[in-house]
């Protein structure tokens, strides 16, 4: 995908589609890097495609052609299924490693057609018409995998309002636990369980087995390898336990980075217990030097937004499982608010709410949909207010954010302040990132509540985003850098049942700092060394931050020791 | 409106960069959009940048681009001769134009 969004113009599009379609025909083709993976395998990163002129027809262009588009700034390369039936203007597209299609097309969009790829000096054909058959299968069976995965998640939640039936299916989870430790026993590092399995406060159908493994120090290359092997492994574990949620891996020197950065599952630290027998001298926390509250605030905020997840899975799905984590997800941030010091009639407020969801729970199981959205919608209005208090905001990032140095301290005290009022460009952009995060299950148009739901967003999206100087930007910003590569560090591939795992996630948001500040040359003010900033700008030039499937081996190989060098740099302006 | 671009434009004697017929472009507004089918780039041009895209495509050489720059925009000839080479060499590494060397 080449993209233009920067300066994304309807008639600047216009006459892009123009200007290559009149090359094309002229005879001359177009060459284009790919920059994700929308099309793997048939196509990877860096590979160059050849494209040509389209057929002088519509009707010539077989169903499995590889298009070029513009759509949304961007320039895709994807394959035509079919022109949509009740708009004969528009066609339908997939990427070959996506799930589900494309939006519409509108043929005037759609500029030339795939002819070839080249991947180091080899040229292969993409003309065929028809898909890989065992690209298609595979597709199928994670389709199948995922939606069977979903229905046994929501039948134990449904079962398991039978207590004994509970009993036995959290059972069941210390089975799986069993299970791990005999996977896991020959492991030369400890592995330690974290998590709700460890307290003993866990949900059947909705809870998973937290792990980290801590290794021996290594150099990066073969840190990648050893993690990108030990990640093969969980996933083949993971066919037999499915509620194995992922293991962080981490080298011992680490993990004071970790304790410092890693948010609030860090702070648990002290209550990890290693299940392989082997021991570990945990580090102990220093808790003057724990950003507690700018921790608390952060999981606040990745609460709200599975909040919404799920509340969205259960209006449009009505799936029990999604209303149970919902719930789940409210306990937790009434927990934070107590962390960050809410005050407290909102407090008050956001308790009195989550007593009468759980009424609602214990009473007549899960509320009707219009109900679940309008009840949701008041707590979550309830919490963002508290978070778009800027006194909040103000007495979070002037206490826990450490400068780089002393002498900005000033300026610092002068010019900040949040401007917490909801203003419309902050609620879109939140909008679209939340759209970007939650693609697999975004409908459109949006439900009329929903949308309602959605504008609440908007003064949540204000502490992070409009903050008003840019020594502030940088500093959100760097904690942001750090606590992302705190918690993925050793996750260079999406854990499969995670979707908001991994590196792509911490370009997201990284992007989504940068770009919702509207200050472009914002990388080039970062206090960062050359060489990582350069990496940083040509990620987010080339789109990284869109990727949304499962990286190969290769592109893992690839990111990971780009990867730590942002780690490393965090490390050392961090900690300092 | 849309203006026809010029493709291939040899320039005059002493110019030392032309727009290959890789490259496409169009006004837009006062703008200027540019693509090179040989790099898949894709770049838009305001003001002083879409000026110098012009120039170049009229056939002017480097040292015509850069004293029309001087005087229109009141800068030393130096700075505005070295804010064109940097402007242009960016271009070539883009693959939007192609340097010739000239007899």
């Amino acid at each position: 995908m080449n993209s233009i969004n920067s300066f994304f113009d309807p008639e600047i599009e216009a006459a892009i589609v123009r200007i290559i379609r009149a090359k094309l025909e002229s005879g001359i083709s177009l060459k284009l890097p790919v920059t994700s993976s929308s099309m793997s395998p048939i196509l990877n990163i860096d590979d160059m495609v050849e494209i040509t002129a389209l057929p002088e027809s519509i009707s010539e262009l077989r169903p499995g052609t590889i298009v070029v588009f513009l759509c949304g700034g961007n320039l895709h390369i994807h394959r035509f299924l079919r022109i949509l039936p009740n708009d004969p203007a528009s066609i339908t597209t997939r990427g070959d490693a996506q799930l589900k299609c494309d939006p519409p097309v509108p043929l005037n969009n759609v500029v030339g057609v795939a002819q070839n790829s080249r991947r180091a000096d080899q040229i292969r054909p993409l003309t065929s018409a028809h898909r890989d058959v065992k690209q298609s299968r595979l597709l199928l069976i994670r389709l199948v995998k995922r939606k069977c995965l979903e229905h046994a998640a929501d039948s134990v939640v449904w079962i398991c309002k039978v207590p004994f039936v509970r009993k036995a299916a959290r059972g069941a989870y210390y089975l799986a636990l069993m299970l791990l430790r005999w996977v896991v026993a020959r492991t030369d590092g400890p592995v330690l369980l974290r998590g709700s399995m460890l307290s003993g406060n866990f949900e059947p159908g909705v809870s998973d087995i937290d792990l980290v493994e801590v290794c021996p120090g290594a150099e990066p290359a073969s840190f990648t390898k050893y993690v990108l092997r030990r990640q093969d492994l969980i996933r083949r574990v993971e066919s037999f336990v499915p509620i194995l949620g992922g293991i962080n891996i981490f080298p011992s020197e680490f993990l004071p980075f970790w304790i410092r950065w890693g948010g609030l599952r860090a702070s648990s630290i002290a209550e990890w217990r290693p299940i392989n027998g082997r021991s570990v001298k945990l580090p102990t926390i220093q808790l003057e030097d724990f950003p507690i509250r700018l921790s608390a605030i952060r999981e606040f905020c990745s609460s709200y937004k599975f909040a919404y997840r799920d509340l969205y899975e259960y209006v449009q799905f009505g799936r029990p499982s999604a209303w149970l984590r919902l719930y789940r997800h409210l306990d937790s941030m009434l927990t934070y608010f107590t962390l960050f010091a809410a005050p407290a009639s909102q407090e008050a407020a956001l308790r009195s709410m989550r007593a009468k969801i759980q009424l609602n729970l214990e009473t007549h199981g899960e509320p009707g949909r219009d109900q679940a959205v309008e009840t949701l919608r008041e707590v979550l209005s309830c919490c963002t207010a508290c978070l778009a208090d800027s006194q909040v905001a103000r007495s979070l990032v002037e206490q826990e954010v450490t400068m780089p140095s002393g002498e900005l301290a000033a300026i610092w005290e002068d010019t900040f302040r949040f401007t917490a009022v909801p203003g419309e460009n902050s609620d879109h952009g939140l909008s679209e990132f939340f759209q970007r995060q939650t693609w697999p299950w975004w409908p459109a148009p949006l439900p009329g509540a929903l949308a309602s739901f959605m504008r609440t967003l908007g003064p949540l999206g204000a502490l992070y985003r409009t903050s008003s100087n840019d020594e502030e930007s940088r500093k959100l910003i760097c904690c942001e850098v750090a606590h992302f590569a705190a918690i993925f560090f050793s996750q260079f591939r999406y854990v499969p049942s995670s979707t908001f795992l991994g590196l792509g996630l911490y370009f997201v948001v990284l992007e989504e700092l940068l770009k919702t500040n509207q200050r472009p040359a914002i990388v080039d003010r970062l206090l960062l060394p050359a060489d990582l900033r350069a990496i940083l700008q040509e990620d987010l030039d080339r789109g990284i931050a869109h990727k949304q499937s499962i990286l190969t081996s290769a592109e893992a190989m690839a990111f990971g020791p780009r990867f730590l060098t942002s780690l490393q740099y965090c490390q050392t302006w961090c900690m300092r | 409106m849309a203006r026809e671009n010029t493709p291939g434009l040899r320039a005059p004697s002493n110019s030392t960069y032309l727009i290959p017929l890789s490259t496409g472009w169009e006004h837009v507004r006062d703008r200027v959009v540019a693509i090179s089918l040989s790099t898949g780039k894709i770049a838009l041009f305001d003001d002083v940048e879409a000026e110098i895209w012009c120039l170049l495509a009229e056939g002017h050489t480097t040292n015509e681009i850069s004293s029309s720059i001087s005087l229109r925009y009141e800068v030393s000839s130096s700075q505005a001769s070295s804010d064109v080479q940097e402007f242009l060499t960016s271009l070539e590494n883009q693959g939007f134009i192609e340097s010739r060397t000239i007899e």
